[in-house]
């Protein structure tokens, strides 16, 4: 498995200048226009982008087909899964200072912050849990078009309805607090599922 | 020992299928699997390499189920597809590392030695590559880990006749080195075949039509031309196929069924590929 790490670390590598720029305007606008913290943590949710990046370079050259013929499939499915757990735990690790920062400038509860971070990481492996198998075994085409409705419209969802409701980050918390357990346990049944029907249906392909 | 045994592998696709294949790879033997575009060859190498489950039958490497211990079993073998496979951004550098992380018994300084050879470059990415330096490198990527068995499917298509040249002088020196490797190629440019194989296996519209050595393929064909009334005096169950010409007739004819004294030329494989797939006895 270390080979197919080596090869989402170059990726990750190259991306390096882009998040680099990235994180500072994402912080100033989220500090300054968004809901502080609120907004910020949703970065952590740009690793699907990446992973989904991967995925759809790895299709479009063959790479995956390469590895499955050298490793087999087994190492490249676990491989995707784990990864996406470790890329998402070292992007909160790495925003977590800056998210620090922006909690006591922007004067927001350390509950908030929390529950930022957890409703980031539902996001993400909610997406991926569809996503993956989705590349793995349909058309990139058809991949990019479910991806992006599952990326996109919770967005402008969210967007849309705190405009409508006229609701601050902090009430969005006390509406959400209650239901963040179950949705660990949900999001990770659903990823954990997900990795079961990949590493079936690479089997059966 | 045969390093591939195939047992009537059958794999059924939406508009195709792969029909009770036998297939038997000695070791020490240099395989050219012919046929046409679509007749099934690759679907066969994905099959064995395990990338497609397989609906009926079973297949061993090296003696072992191919499906099991995989990863084990794929640090022996080679593989080549039709395309270098890798990510655009990697260099030749980055591709040492990835096959030195995935092969236990990757050899390094063999393999920047036929990067030299070769003339690859090292730190430019793939993409940038010619179709001929990204099949190079390919051919490169899959002798370096010494592999008991090499797979390669249609790794010169598309390339001009002195690199394709240089690709089966590569194959032959890995031959030459150990006596227990062996190679299936599978390639519709029959012409490579005719300079290295050992073996021919012909796959048509899914179904294994024959596999012979090279030399009793040559020994049992033979190519008539001449006239429609020499043809008609050749027995008809001496005709593979025929085909009607400006001149007369040309017919691939199995030679010990035809009278010694019609002058029958040698084949091609790539005459021999087309009659029988023509198959209008």
């Amino acid at each position: 498995m270390k080979a197919i790490f080596y090869r989402d670390l170059l990726f990750f590598q190259a991306q390096k200048k882009a998040v680099l720029i990235a994180i500072p305007l994402f912080t100033l606008w989220s500090l300054f226009i968004q809901q502080g913290i609120f907004t910020l943590s949703l970065f952590i949710g740009f690793v699907t982008i990446q992973i989904v990046a991967i995925l759809q370079e790895d299709v479009a050259c063959g790479y995956h087909e390469l590895v499955y013929a050298t490793l087999g499939a087994k190492p490249y499915i676990l491989s995707k899964y784990v990864g996406s757990v470790m890329a998402a735990s070292g992007a909160t690790l790495i925003l977590l200072p800056i998210l620090l920062l922006v909690r006591w400038l922007a004067g927001q509860s350390l509950e908030l912050l929390l529950v930022s971070i957890l409703l980031s990481w539902y996001a993400t492996f909610f997406i991926l849990s569809i996503i993956i198998p989705l590349y793995l075994f349909t058309k990139a085409s058809l991949s990019q078009v479910i991806f992006f409705i599952l990326f996109i419209v919770p967005l402008l969802l969210a967007g849309v309805l705190s405009i409508k409701w006229d609701m601050t980050a902090e009430q969005i918390t006390t509406i959400l607090l209650p239901y963040l357990s179950i949705g660990a346990i949900g999001v990770s049944l659903i990823y954990g599922i997900s990795l079961l029907f990949s590493l079936y249906y690479s089997k059966r392909s | 020992m045969n390093v591939i045994a195939c047992n009537k592998v059958t794999r059924l696709f939406d508009t195709f299928t792969l029909s009770y294949v036998d297939l038997a790879l000695p070791e020490g033997v240099i395989m050219g699997l012919i046929g046409e575009n679509g007749a099934g060859k690759t679907s066969l190498i994905k099959c064995l390499l395990n990338l497609y489950h397989l609906n009926h039958g079973e297949i061993k490497l090296f003696g072992e189920p191919h499906n099991i211990n995989e990863a084990a079993l794929k640090q022996r073998i080679g593989v080549v597809f039709d395309d270098l496979h890798l990510p655009p951004n990697f260099t030749t550098r980055h591709a040492n590392q990835f096959y030195k992380l995935t092969y236990t018994n990757w050899d390094e300084p063999y393999f920047f030695t036929l990067v030299k050879q070769l003339h690859l470059p090292t730190q430019q990415k793939v993409s940038k590559f010619s179709r001929g330096m990204r099949m190079k490198l390919a051919i490169a990527l899959a002798l370096a880990s010494h592999p008991k068995l090499l797979i390669l499917d249609e790794p010169t298509s598309g390339l001009d006749p002195i690199m394709r040249d240089e690709i089966l002088d590569l194959l032959v020196q890995f031959m030459d080195e150990d006596a227990t490797r062996s190679i299936l190629f599978s390639s519709h440019i029959t012409t490579d075949l005719d300079k290295i194989a050992d073996m021919i296996t012909f796959i048509h519209k899914g179904r294994i039509r024959f596999t012979t050595t090279k030399d009793d393929l040559f020994y049992k064909h033979g190519r008539f031309s001449g006239s429609e009334e020499e043809f008609l005096a050749i027995p008809e169950e001496a005709v593979i196929s025929s085909r009607k010409t400006s001149i007369g007739v040309e017919a691939l004819v199995l030679r010990e069924q035809v009278n010694t004294a019609f002058a029958l030329q040698t084949p091609t494989i790539e005459d021999i590929m087309l009659f029988y797939a023509r198959g209008d006895k």
